[in-house]
């Protein structure tokens, strides 16, 4: 082990910490409207949208969670960050060029353009407290880890962390957002690239590490129903089908970043590209210390404190593996990479808390029709305002594991009815505001019953002969020699495997002092990189559902009766809850829609997919111009009068096949700008002055252009 | 056992995508005749594939490497 937590580990934290604080506030003045200030002027390059939802996408807990995954489940920890393609079409050509094209600013009020008033009050209660919760859940974790590492009391943590993220947030808006979250993103890879390298050399190489696992830790898949907590079944449905609906469709942070960028083909790209590219690396990023973890402990490289620890308690696989594999300096990365995950997750909830809270509450209800100006001021005490207010869901967090379970559980019951509104709102035209509103209550009252009597979701469940809870398998471990018991646990298959041994008895009751039945163990022997490992596990039947049991290893023969424990039934089909509150409320909707009428005036232009082509040429102005054309490279001139669209020469139109009336949008040149100094702009007539784009200096100012700089010319639609 | 899970996620996973894919042709939301939409609808094909070899490498990479 090395010294951690040394100087130079926190010369290299607060250095980030000022660095971004820095880089975020350098911001501001791109935020001089809403749309900035929300969308960043729904300018940028799908590349940067791509790379700052990286951070965004890894939360402060997923090192800690995923090295716990990677460790005891072995490769298959990455499946819940590879099985979201399946519902991309669905968001690709559906909810996003809805959202995109109907210029919605905020999910409530898709809710209030496409049902009507009350669902949108509805939806913004939700998925506000939804939000809110997780900004204080997320603060929480950050401080957790922390503690855990540093010894740093969660309070200064998480106060720092606050106050930072608060004000380049406040400052910069969405901008900010995007250009620190790229630098968090980068921080994050290299962090995780460097557990990587500093890990596999620990473990002699890849192939030392690859012939440490055992085929269970190397294979993609976890079995099929079993163990209940971690299973293909239940992450398929709950995670892959219905985690991905609910993280693409009422993600308001997510979506927004969507609307952030420059058009729906960017946005397409910037999706596939994040989905099948930089997901795939951020399940290396978070999970790699826990295979590393695996492989050394089967290798018996660990020391054997470490290793004691680690299997006991898989929770502290990455604190314990980082202590070993890293060095100071390397360990202040780490650090960083931490905070890291949470301001970019941070940044983004309260970017899009503050837009719910401008758009569904003070622009429909306080105050209408101000200027945009106010509309900014606002936005800026709002964003403050959500900050304090999930730093205050600390405390009660941090005192309560009844209110963190609650969160959990609020999400859960939620989720399910709000993805079925928006769902069947965008595939369904007869789907009607009736419909949405009481499938939203009554879906997740049903979901909330389920948790109060899981057996509501035992049908279901057993299609797929998941855990009912009345029985289990423990097992423990012996290695090498060594007679005392290192591990129990529940274990992953429901009989035990081996043959018969009279080493040891399990013996189980309700009560830690009073154990009322015992059960014969099974051992199975496997050799691993020179060591032997003894695998014991016993069969206990007939027991109750969800129900907290005390177990006891007891040697006989001379073994050391040194494992003691609790184990907790399974039965409340925790993983098909989401998939049954799904269908309810699908079941719900459909009946209510079929038993109530359309609503023959609402006006569906753009907000179904079989109206998006009409939401195109609303969102155009006219009819869209679909012919692919060439980027143009051009210099810029600036008229200090004029109107407020694009001349081009008659050249340069056909070069673009772009038509007068046609929205185009023009860049700077410079790529690694990703679009920061853009205009969408539409175009004019053409003019007689050679190979340059015209605009006016009001135009110029709006894009943060500059003047003798050359530009890039696309068409948009 | 691991290539019937790999059937089962892949196989399940077609089925969740081809009642996309068929909402979105036959609405019109994915237009194949505007160049676009082609190439993002069968990027979304080529994506399916992507994925389902790297997972089939990497179950013959743990089986046999």
């Amino acid at each position: 082990m090395h010294m951690l937590g040394t100087p130079i580990d926190y010369v290299i934290v607060a250095a980030y910490f000022v660095g971004i604080l820095l880089f975020g506030s350098y911001f501001s003045k791109f935020s001089k409207t809403t749309k900035d200030f929300f969308f960043g002027g729904q300018r940028f390059s799908w590349w940067l949208i791509a790379a700052s939802l990286v951070a965004t996408g890894i939360g402060s807990y997923s090192f800690i969670k995923y090295a716990q995954a990677g460790f005891e489940r072995g490769m298959s920890s990455t499946l819940t960050y590879l099985n979201d393609w399946f519902i991309i079409p669905f968001f690709m050509f559906g909810w996003m060029p809805i959202i995109y094209f109907a210029r919605i600013k905020s999910i409530p009020e898709y809710f209030q353009r496409r049902f009507d008033e009350r669902t949108r009050i509805i939806a913004t209660v939700l998925i506000l407290l939804y939000l809110l919760g997780y900004i204080g859940f997320n603060f929480y974790l950050l401080g957790i880890a922390m503690e855990s590492l540093l010894g740093i009391p969660i309070v200064y943590s998480v106060v720092t962390v606050a106050i930072i993220s608060a004000i380049y947030v406040t400052l910069g808006g969405q901008t900010a957002v995007i250009f620190t979250d790229l630098i968090q993103g980068a921080f994050l890879y290299l962090a995780g690239g460097l557990l990587l390298y500093l890990g596999l050399r620990y473990v002699g190489g890849i192939h030392g590490w690859w012939q440490g696992l055992d085929l269970a830790h190397r294979m993609p898949f976890p079995g099929f129903n079993r163990p209940s907590d971690f299973n293909l079944f239940g992450i398929f449905w709950a995670e892959g089908v219905v985690g991905t609906l609910a993280f693409t469709f009422m993600n308001q942070g997510f979506i927004m970043r969507y609307l952030a960028i420059k058009s729906v083909n960017e946005g397409r790209k910037c999706l596939t590209w994040n989905t099948l590219i930089l997901m795939p690396i951020s399940a290396v990023v978070v999970g790699n210390v826990g295979w590393m973890a695996a492989s050394a402990i089967a290798k018996g490289i660990f020391p054997a404190s470490a290793a004691a620890d680690i299997l006991a308690n898989p929770k502290h696989t990455f604190v314990v593996a980082t202590n070993i594999i890293c060095r100071p300096g390397v360990f202040g990365f780490v650090i960083a990479a931490l905070t890291a995950a949470l301001m970019s997750t941070i940044d983004t909830l309260i970017n899009a808390c503050t837009a719910i809270g401008v758009f569904d509450i003070y622009k429909a209800y306080i105050k209408k029709d101000a200027a945009d100006k106010h509309y900014l001021k606002v936005a800026r005490i709002f964003s403050v305002g959500a900050t304090i207010l999930g730093l205050a869901l600390v405390w009660p967090f941090s005192t309560s594991r009844s209110l963190f379970a609650a969160h959990y559980a609020f999400v859960g019951i939620i989720t399910p009815p709000v993805v079925v509104a928006i769902f069947l709102g965008i595939l369904w035209k007869r789907f009607n505001a009736k419909a949405a509103f009481w499938s939203i209550l009554i879906g997740a009252v049903v979901v909330f019953s389920s948790l109060l009597v899981p057996d509501m979701i035992k049908p279901l469940a057993l299609t797929h002969g998941m855990d009912t809870g009345h029985d289990l398998t423990v097992t423990w471990y012996t290695v090498d020699n060594d007679s005392t018991p290192t591990m129990i646990r529940k274990a992953s298959v429901k009989k035990p495997i081996g043959e018969p041994t009279n080493e040891f008895i399990l013996r189980y009751g309700t009560e830690p002092d009073n154990y009322t039945n015992e059960v014969p163990a099974y051992v199975y022997v496997e050799q691993l990189a020179g060591r032997t490992f003894y695998r014991y596990s016993a069969y206990m039947p007939n027991l109750k559902p969800r129900t907290k049991y005390a177990v006891e290893v007891v040697g006989k023969e001379g073994k050391a009766p040194s494992a003691a424990g609790f184990v907790k039934t399974g039965g409340n089909f925790g993983y098909f809850r989401a998939l049954f509150g799904l269908l309810v409320t699908l079941i719900v909707a459909v009946i209510l829609t079929l038993f109530t009428k359309r609503d023959e005036k609402k006006d569906l232009a753009g907000l179904t997919i079989w109206t998006i082509q009409e939401g195109r040429a609303r969102f155009k102005g006219g009819k869209p111009n679909d012919i692919v054309g060439k980027k143009v490279k051009l210099p810029l001139k600036v008229t200090a009068e004029g109107d407020d669209l694009l001349h081009l020469s008659k050249d340069a139109m056909e070069r673009l096949k772009a038509e007068v009336g046609d929205l185009m949008y023009i860049a700077d040149s410079r790529w690694y700008l990703g679009g920061l100094r853009s205009l969408h702009i539409h175009l004019g007539e053409p003019h007689k002055e050679g190979d340059v784009a015209i605009i006016s200096k009001r135009m110029l100012d709006e894009g943060n252009l500059i003047s003798d700089k050359m530009i890039k010319v696309e068409k948009i639609i | 056992m691991e290539w019937l899970k790999y059937l089962y996620h892949f196989g399940m996973g077609a089925v969740v995508m081809m009642l996309g894919i068929f909402f979105i042709l036959r609405s019109g939301a994915c237009n194949l005749k505007n160049k676009h939409n082609r190439i993002w609808f069968f990027g979304l094909i080529g994506g399916y594939i992507w994925l389902a070899v790297i997972y089939a490498l990497w179950i013959s990479a743990a089986i046999y490497g």
